[in-house]
């Protein structure tokens, strides 16, 4: 990020996003999904698209098509769907909702965001769970099941599973040489189970009078600090890109939610305290909700992955014909020079500059009968790499070849 | 381009209207060049949000001023509970402040009590006279002398009386506000003394039971929403189905699907009916019975009897051929009333006041709630429910000294409540002070208050007064208490004042409007929140220290630190704003989106209000607070409350009971009703609300009585005669209305009306003053009368 939209976000998060926001500023997680909350209400988004299937219907739910897909990628989406969005907007007689660098990011972030949060779980199948998983051996819930562990009741006052998988990662090395010690296999969580049993939790519980505490958005760059602090990094490297004794957790957490990622923690938690038990490494705990900054920075590794592969963004011009009518490519330009363009210094610049100018390019591109170019996987962060490698000229460039030298820089 | 000043005037008025809905409530200058010739100047035009202050229902207002002037009011579309709708009421608030009627400063009585002769006082010297008092009362040791009389009061204002009165020592705060006896039935059955909320918008079939829904129920506008979607929305797509049963074809039958007619006083008589039906056909929901619900099935009492549960006992005594006997439903209707209850699921069986205002009110009551349990149908979607209150910071602690406390342990001047609920509070003050010799009160104060006109007990109320040493009325305007009051220090109107308003208790969830000045304060009125700070402050010690604020609005604020801190629910928005806090609570997170509390406070004052729309209905604490837990079909407490009695009366009312049949003196039933354009008395004071439209096109102005066709053929009558309408306790006029709508043994009149030249036409002061006992509740439905022509 560089140095104006680090202090564009930081000023914003200040005036406007709260405890979030002020965490998040002094981080390299671009965008306040607050503000970007406000923006797709204000900008008019959400009278074609929903989240979680509030709001139109005319586009897809941001809360679907967000899942997983890195910011790049998902400016890259945001682009694809230009022409249709472009005919309809015209159409309805809407305004085309231009954004800033920063509200681009901004909105992007909430919808990245808001696919964090799990729907409530089925207590029904939570119970089935419970069972199976023969937690009920050794807890009871409502009165009901073993005393080996403590009463689950209390925990009917979140309704996020979150503080619960935080209850069962510190007692975990307890739990499971208990476990081991009686023959009790070690329980594993696929998918939204533990959200089901917390949901039946919450429904069994006997805990009355329940003054439900609803957590705070979770935060990344919290969470960046505590996997430092409690040593996470030691094993998974640094962002968490793995080392040769721990996995890279980025593509361990994608697409899923806090309870599956939860889930995931739990299920590697007991390899894990052996391997440091035998190192002499402390097992880290956590405390209030430091587990869900940790699982939002987890979440977050993907979606900031920059890099890009300029050799394979110069593929990427060829491919989509930008250099037919952007200069420095052509002498007879039809769009803007892209070596002296002050939005391709960032890829966020980029995919804002394209977003604002899409309406004028569509209407290009529809004059001279030219297939409207679409960005797939890491395509547009590959031609932002490329295009950031460009050397500032005011002279013409040759049409690359694929024999162009590999300026890349930054990891992938 | 030739434009007329019409056009002129309609182009700027809607360019302006639209910037200002753009610009939401930021000023806008009205651009029109100034026309030199008419002398008409352009106006300055604001739009600001408030809550409506006229009934419980609290909707959602948006003042529309030009130059600093109330022009409209319309609803708040962010208003969680009306989004955008108002009443005619409501609307009519622009006539109520710029009434000419209104009080323009205080006013100090110098004629005998009740001649109308006042002087005009400055308002340090009305406040000093009331010091002067009640620091008597306090030198003599008597501050259980003071007493006041509430009427439509709630939140904080309601607050701040109790904490003024704790303070000074009096226990004779009486509340005369609208106490419909469904707290009481709560308390009963569930534990919990806290009126019934009901989840209309999810529920598949709302069964009213005589509750006015689209009349004068708590918030009609609740209703509306529910059934036919918010204004300027489309309609929802799965609309509940209403059935209204009801002893006339009231303005709700007439907007239900179905009306169920049925006579009066055996509401509760149906209701086990239809319970007979559920039981026999196996349509109840039987796991949650067994899971949460005593009193169901047999059992056997310490002594090795066996005593009769819920569901014996409707088995053996509400067969279907007996209850249409008693009630006038046919046989067949009460079974499809049965079975649609048990399919259209959730189904809802409401609780109107025409039930628990019955000489059997809260038996009647336990009948119809039973349904809901019969169905498992508490604390879930679509069910009933017990709101949760909004998290308001508690105002300081009460300092109470020495004299407080001694004040504070004498009795109160209402009594012995009754042994349900709080009862006919006012009835039980007047009849006291009335009855007492000396003056059992020195000093009485009226806060929106007129018991003379709306009470039943009008003459109790005048004995009363007549024993009351010093009285102080806050009305703005000289109604038929205040003239007898000896000083008069009018509130501001709600458009003119800082205040707040708690969602109508019909209302599932937490919902804290706030009250704003829409204009500047009339120069002649006084916040009776401030002057009763204010009060305080002159008071000194104890009872300054327990009032510690500077006026209302800095009481407001420092409540509303509570919804800053509780982390929870969302200052009011539009249907995506709710629907977004809603998805991200029920998944167990919340997102700040205010940087420090005068942010969030600035927030708040400009879209209206706060609420929170999750609601918990896992936690057991939510369907009943009894000592197992459990909800109680039939509660030892009202069993042995029922044997004292010494009456016979079981805990469901006896299938061929009637509380009272008529004398051949009095040979019609009269059956008194509200309706949304009338309150308890005002309404002379708003003309255009007294022109509104009832349910009969073309009956507006004067008082009228409805009488059936047949009834009226025999009695000679026709559409429009001038009739007395008498009991054995009194008689007003009105004028027929020939009716089909109404059984012929009945008459039916609105209340609230009055004669264009004042005179009261008010039928609560012809009851005949019964009660259920067990709630001290007035019924409003046993008493007949005859028909004079005046």
């Amino acid at each position: 990020m560089n140095s104006h939209l680090l202090l564009a976000t930081f000023a914003a998060l200040q005036l406007v996003a709260g405890p979030l926001a002020q965490a998040q500023s002094a981080s390299s997680f671009a965008g306040n999904p607050a503000n970007g909350r406000r923006i797709f209400l204000e900008r008019g988004c959400v009278r074609c698209h929903s989240i979680w299937g509030n709001g139109g219907t005319l586009g897809p739910d941001f809360a679907i098509v967000g899942a997983g897909r890195s910011m790049q990628q998902l400016a890259g989406l945001f682009w694809n769907h230009t022409p249709r969005m472009s005919e309809t907007v015209r159409r309805r007689g809407f305004q085309w909702a231009t954004f800033t660098e920063a509200e681009l990011a901004d909105i992007i972030s909430y919808i990245y965001y808001v696919k964090l949060f799990d729907e409530p779980g089925d207590p029904d199948l939570g119970e089935q769970w419970f069972r199976s998983k023969r937690c009920v051996e050794c807890h009871s819930v409502g009165g009901s099941g073993g005393r080996i562990g403590p009463a689950l009741d209390k925990y009917a006052r979140y309704v996020a599973p979150i503080m619960l998988a935080e209850g069962m990662w510190n007692h975990g090395p307890a739990m499971q040489a208990r476990q081991q010690a009686t023959g009790v296999p070690i329980p594993t969580f696929q998918g939204r189970e533990m959200a089901d049993i917390q949901a039946f939790i919450r429904r069994a519980s006997s805990l009355r009078g329940r003054d439900i505490v609803f957590l705070q958005a979770p935060n990344p760059a919290s969470g960046e600090r505590l996997f430092t602090a409690k040593g996470c990094g030691r094993c998974h490297g640094s962002g968490g890109r793995g080392t040769s004794v721990a996995p890279d957790l980025r593509s361990a957490t994608l697409r899923l939610r806090v309870s599956e990622i939860a889930g995931v923690l739990w299920n590697h938690s007991f390899q894990m305290s052996a391997a440091m038990q035998a190192q002499g490494v402390t097992f880290p705990q956590f405390l209030g909700t430091e587990m869900a900054d940790v699982i939002a920075f987890l979440y977050y590794l993907r979606f900031m992955e920059a890099g890009g592969d300029p050799k394979a963004g110069e593929r990427v011009l060829l491919r989509k014909g930008c250099s037919s009518c952007h200069a420095p490519w052509t002498t007879s330009p039809i769009g803007p020079d892209l070596s002296s363009s002050k939005a391709i210094q960032t890829p966020l610049g980029l995919a804002t500059a394209m977003w604002n100018h899409a309406p004028a390019m569509f209407t290009i591109t529809q004059s001279q009968n030219v297939e409207w170019p679409r960005f797939e996987g890491d395509e547009m962060r590959d031609l932002s790499a490329y295009l950031q490698a460009l050397p500032r000229t005011s002279r013409a460039l040759p049409v690359p070849t694929r024999t162009a030298p590999d300026t890349s820089r930054g990891d992938r | 381009m030739n434009q007329t000043r019409r056009d002129f005037l309609w182009t700027a008025g809607a360019t302006t209207a639209a910037v200002a809905a753009l610009q939401q409530v930021k000023g806008v200058y009205w651009a029109g060049e100034p026309a030199a010739d008419t002398g008409w100047q352009p106006g300055i035009e604001t739009q600001l949000r408030s809550a409506c202050l006229v009934c419980p229902g609290h909707c959602g207002i948006h003042g529309r001023m030009v130059d600093g002037r109330l022009v409209r009011i319309s609803g708040n579309p962010l208003h969680p509970v009306s989004r955008g709708g108002i009443c005619p009421r409501g609307i009519a608030g622009v006539q109520t402040l710029y009434h000419p009627e209104r009080i323009a400063s205080p006013l100090q009585r110098v004629g005998a009590r009740g001649e109308g002769s006042w002087r005009k006082i400055e308002r340090a010297d009305a406040i000093g006279l009331m010091v002067d008092r009640l620091r008597g009362l306090r030198a003599a040791r008597q501050p259980e002398k003071l007493a006041v009389v509430a009427g439509y009061c709630e939140g904080t204002m309601q607050a701040l009386w109790h904490q003024f009165f704790r303070a000074f020592g009096s226990p004779n705060y009486v509340a005369d506000d609208y106490n419909d006896g469904t707290d009481a039935l709560m308390a009963v059955m569930h534990g919990i003394p806290q009126r019934p909320a009901y989840d209309l918008e999810r529920a598949g079939l709302v069964l009213s039971f005589g509750a006015p829904l689209f009349e004068a129920w708590w918030s009609p506008l609740q209703a509306y929403v529910a059934f036919g979607g918010a204004p300027g929305m489309p309609a929802p797509a799965q609309r509940p189905r209403v059935i209204q049963v009801d002893t006339r074809f009231s303005r709700t039958a007439a907007w239900a699907h179905e009306w169920v007619g049925i006579k009066p006083g055996t509401f509760g008589v149906l209701a086990l009916g239809i319970a007979y039906v559920l039981i026999r056909e196996q349509l109840v929901d039987a796991d949650f019975l067994a899971r949460h619900v005593s009193g169901f099935e047999d059992r056997l009492d310490g002594a090795g009897r066996l005593q009769e549960g819920y569901r014996s006992l409707v088995l053996r005594g509400y067969r279907t051929e007996e209850v249409s006997a008693s009630t006038g439903v046919p046989v067949e209707r009460i079974v499809g009333l049965a079975k649609t209850f048990a399919e259209k699921r959730p189904a809802l069986a409401l609780c109107g006041s025409d039930v628990m205002l019955g000489a059997d009110g809260l038996l009647d009551g336990l009948a119809v709630h039973s349904l809901n349990v019969l169905m498992g149908n508490i604390n879930r979607a679509g069910g009933v429910m017990f709101a949760n209150e909004a998290p308001l910071e508690p105002l300081a602690a009460p300092a109470i000294d020495q004299v407080a406390r001694a004040g504070l342990a004498r009795k109160p001047l209402v009594g012995d409540p009754p042994p349900f609920g709080t009862g006919d509070q006012p009835r039980r003050f007047a009849e006291a002070v009335a009855g007492n010799q000396g003056a059992a009160v020195d000093t009485l104060l009226l806060y929106y208050a007129n018991p003379l006109a709306s009470s039943p007990y009008a003459d109790a109320w005048r004995t009363a007064l007549g024993r009351v040493p010093f009285i102080v009325s806050f009305s703005p305007f000289l109604d038929e208490t205040t003239r007898q009051a000896d000083l008069v220090v009018p509130d501001l109107l709600p458009y003119e004042r800082w205040q707040d308003a708690p969602s109508p208790a019909s209302y599932p969830y937490p919902v804290w409007s706030v009250v704003r000045p829409l204009v500047e304060p009339h120069s002649g009125g006084t916040h009776t929140g401030d002057a009763l700070m204010t009060v305080a402050q002159r008071l000194g010690g104890s009872i300054a220290r327990s009032l510690p604020y500077a006026d209302m609005e800095a009481v407001l604020k420092a409540r509303a630190r509570g919804l800053f801190a509780a982390r929870r629910g969302m200052n009011f928005g539009d249907q995506f704003d709710r629907t977004h806090y809603g998805q991200m609570e029920e998944r167990g997170w919340w997102l700040a989106e205010h940087v420090d509390f005068d942010q969030f406070w600035d927030g708040l004052v400009e879209r209206g209000g706060w609420t929170d729309l999750f609601r918990d209905d896992t936690d057991p604490a939510g369907l009943a607070r009894t000592p197992d837990g459990r909800i109680d079909l039939l509660p030892l407490r009202l069993q042995r409350a029922l044997e004292r009695e010494g009456r016979g009366r079981k805990a469901y009312v006896r299938v061929s009971q009637s509380e009272t049949q008529p004398a051949a003196e009095f040979p019609l039933r009269l059956l008194p009703y509200r309706i949304s354009t009338l309150a308890s008395g005002t309404v002379a004071l708003q003309a255009w609300v007294a022109e509104q439209p009832t349910i009969f096109a073309g009956r507006y102005w004067v008082p009228w009585v409805e009488v059936h066709p047949q009834t009226a053929v025999d009695l000679g009558l026709g559409d429009g005669t001038l009739v007395r309408v008498r009991s054995a306790r009194g008689a007003y006029r009105a004028r027929v209305k020939i009716f089909p709508g109404i059984a012929p043994e009945t008459v039916a009149a609105p209340y609230g009306l009055r004669h264009p030249d004042g005179e009261l036409a008010n039928p609560l002061q012809l009851l005949q003053g019964l009660t259920d006992p067990l709630t001290g509740m007035p019924s409003w439905s046993g008493t007949f009368v005859r028909l004079e022509r005046a």
